[in-house]
């Protein structure tokens, strides 16, 4: 469960080119909730997803993740709970390392890096059994360099190797968004069932209408950096694209 | 002595450098000029250390962990500072100069009948030890980065000069990640020093000057071989850096013994470091 209490961000302040990307926004997420957010571009979505996930400090406010504040924590630090899944299909894999090497990472994410070796046949046959289930055939390439596959692959690579290790929070900015569309269905249909195999908090920032009304349990329109318009879990079934499409105006 | 063997035994004396430029170019993209800093660095705590009579072993500790506050040193002012990592380097390449001379005394010192890594095995005439010595420690470090860099650890490491963001996503600390690196780069480099000073017989202040180039040199020719492999194999890449070194030093005596002005050396140097960086470059495009 995630809490986001009366946060707020400007960036550059003082200055000529102060953006307010959000104001005073209060948000609970709760186990199991897969919530979208839409809005225009520069309405504030990815700098509420980068304030949850760290990357950003926000200037005012709170995070509140299972009952710790982690306010003050810094993206590495609150890895123990949040998973990411970029929007740059290579940023969530390590281009040079193999698929091994990659996953063992994912599957310590919690955890701190020591001076251990970690991939024994057991973790190699347990990969082997995970990376099946996105039937790729990447199950017989786990030496090789993640570089040396699609961007389609990595990002599924990285939707795995999100639900690796102990998540209970996936945020996804913009996961399909340089992905080609019979690709991009599938990601997000994995993405889909990983969230509901794993009782997750979900976060998704996009721009795909049909994503949000398909797999949004709770739909979020964002404008000037706040909170301009919910559907929650009762009137984001009766929500049709042809609705949204009309608050981007 | 053979004028060839020299160059081996050069070659295997700086490959511990060139595994630390492996560490600061191949895994972060930091071409790390410290470099020309903490070999000195390396090369003056041994020689102080040795005519004062410390034990070659104690006076090795000494010389890493110089070369450890080095890396350390450029780590933090590019990570904390947010200093381009470049600068970095030469901002403490420069400052070591004045530590340099200052724990020196003077700009040079001879080491003579002091005892030396190559005194600690028996002598015997029918061995080099000074061969045998580079040998072993150069195994050595090879093993162990071997090691290090298939620990989770290592690993994470690795991931660290590819993508910034899906390493902290991971939880890692990026920036304790690069210090930690430069470190260890800076930490093998200062082990060349130490090895090399003591073959040649002197410490001199001005003996790093553009050395960084000569490690840059064996990791892109171990870089350019292991392309023929088209491996991605860790061990032979740590080999392959060695080979580099060695590679790199018969060269230049190559060129030497066959009538060229050692006033242009260094020329050459950068000449042949700039035709193999732009024939990998060729050979990554067309892959």
């Amino acid at each position: 469960m995630i809490t986001v209490k009366n946060t707020g961000h400007i960036f550059s302040p003082g200055t000529p080119n102060a953006i307010t990307a959000l104001r005073d926004v209060n948000l609970q997420l709760n186990k199991g909730d897969f919530v979208v957010v839409l809005g225009s571009n520069g309405s504030g979505k990815s700098t509420l997803l980068n304030a949850i996930a760290g990357v950003i400090i926000p200037d005012q406010g709170q995070v509140i993740i299972d009952g710790n504040d982690v306010s003050d924590l810094k993206d590495f630090q609150r890895s123990k709970w949040i998973a990411r899944v970029f929007q740059d299909p290579l940023a969530g894999t390590a281009a040079d390392l193999s698929i091994l090497d990659n996953l063992r990472l994912a599957s310590i994410r919690t955890q701190t890096k020591n001076l251990n070796f970690g991939i024994n046949d057991k973790f190699k046959s347990q990969v082997a059994d995970a990376v099946s289930v996105l039937q790729l055939g990447l199950e017989n390439k786990l030496n090789q360099p993640v570089g040396t596959l699609s961007g389609g692959q990595r990002q599924a690579l990285t939707l795995l190797m999100a639900v690796m290790d102990n998540a209970s929070v996936l945020l996804m900015d913009e996961p399909t968004a340089a992905l080609d569309p019979a690709t991009a269905a599938r990601i997000m249909q994995l993405a889909d069932n990983l969230v509901k195999k794993h009782n997750l908090t979900a976060m998704l920032v996009t721009h795909s209408l049909k994503d949000a009304v398909k797999y949004g349990n709770r739909i979020i329109m964002m404008k000037e950096g706040a909170v301009f318009k919910e559907w929650d879990k009762a009137t984001c079934k009766e929500v049709t694209i042809e609705e949204l499409i009309t608050y981007y105006e | 002595m053979d004028f060839y063997t020299a160059a081996l035994l050069q070659g295997l004396g700086y490959a511990a450098m060139g595994l630390g430029i492996f560490i600061s170019l191949k895994i972060f993209n930091i071409p790390d000029i410290t470099t020309d800093g903490s070999y000195t660095l390396g090369g003056v705590i041994t020689a102080v250390g040795l005519v004062s009579g410390w034990h070659p072993l104690l006076t090795l500790l000494f010389v890493i962990s110089g070369g450890v506050l080095a890396g350390i040193a450029t780590g933090l002012i590019h990570t904390k500072l947010k200093v381009n990592s470049l600068l970095a380097g030469i901002l403490v390449m420069t400052a070591l100069y004045s530590v340099n001379l200052g724990i020196m005394g003077r700009p040079n010192i001879p080491l003579i009948n002091v005892n030396s890594i190559f005194d600690l095995l028996p002598a015997s005439e029918s061995i080099n030890m000074e061969l045998i010595v580079f040998l072993l420690t150069v195994l050595l470090l090879v093993a162990a980065l071997y090691y290090l860099l298939h620990t989770d650890f290592g690993i994470a490491m690795r991931a660290t000069g590819n993508s910034e963001r899906m390493v902290r996503a991971m939880g890692i600390n990026t920036g304790v990640m690069m210090i930690t690196g430069l470190a260890l780069a800076n930490g093998l480099t200062a082990i060349s020093g130490f090895l090399l000073v003591q073959y040649q017989g002197f410490a001199d202040i001005n003996m790093g000057i553009g050395i960084v180039i000569s490690g840059l040199a064996s990791v892109m020719i171990g870089e350019a071989i292991a392309k023929m492999f088209n491996s991605n194999n860790i061990l032979l890449q740590l080999v392959l850096v060695v080979a580099g070194s060695i590679l790199f030093r018969l060269i230049l005596a190559g060129a030497l013994s066959s009538g060229l002005n050692p006033n242009y050396l260094k020329l050459v140097t950068a000449s042949l470091v700039l035709v193999v960086l732009v024939l990998t470059k060729f050979k990554r495009s067309r892959s």
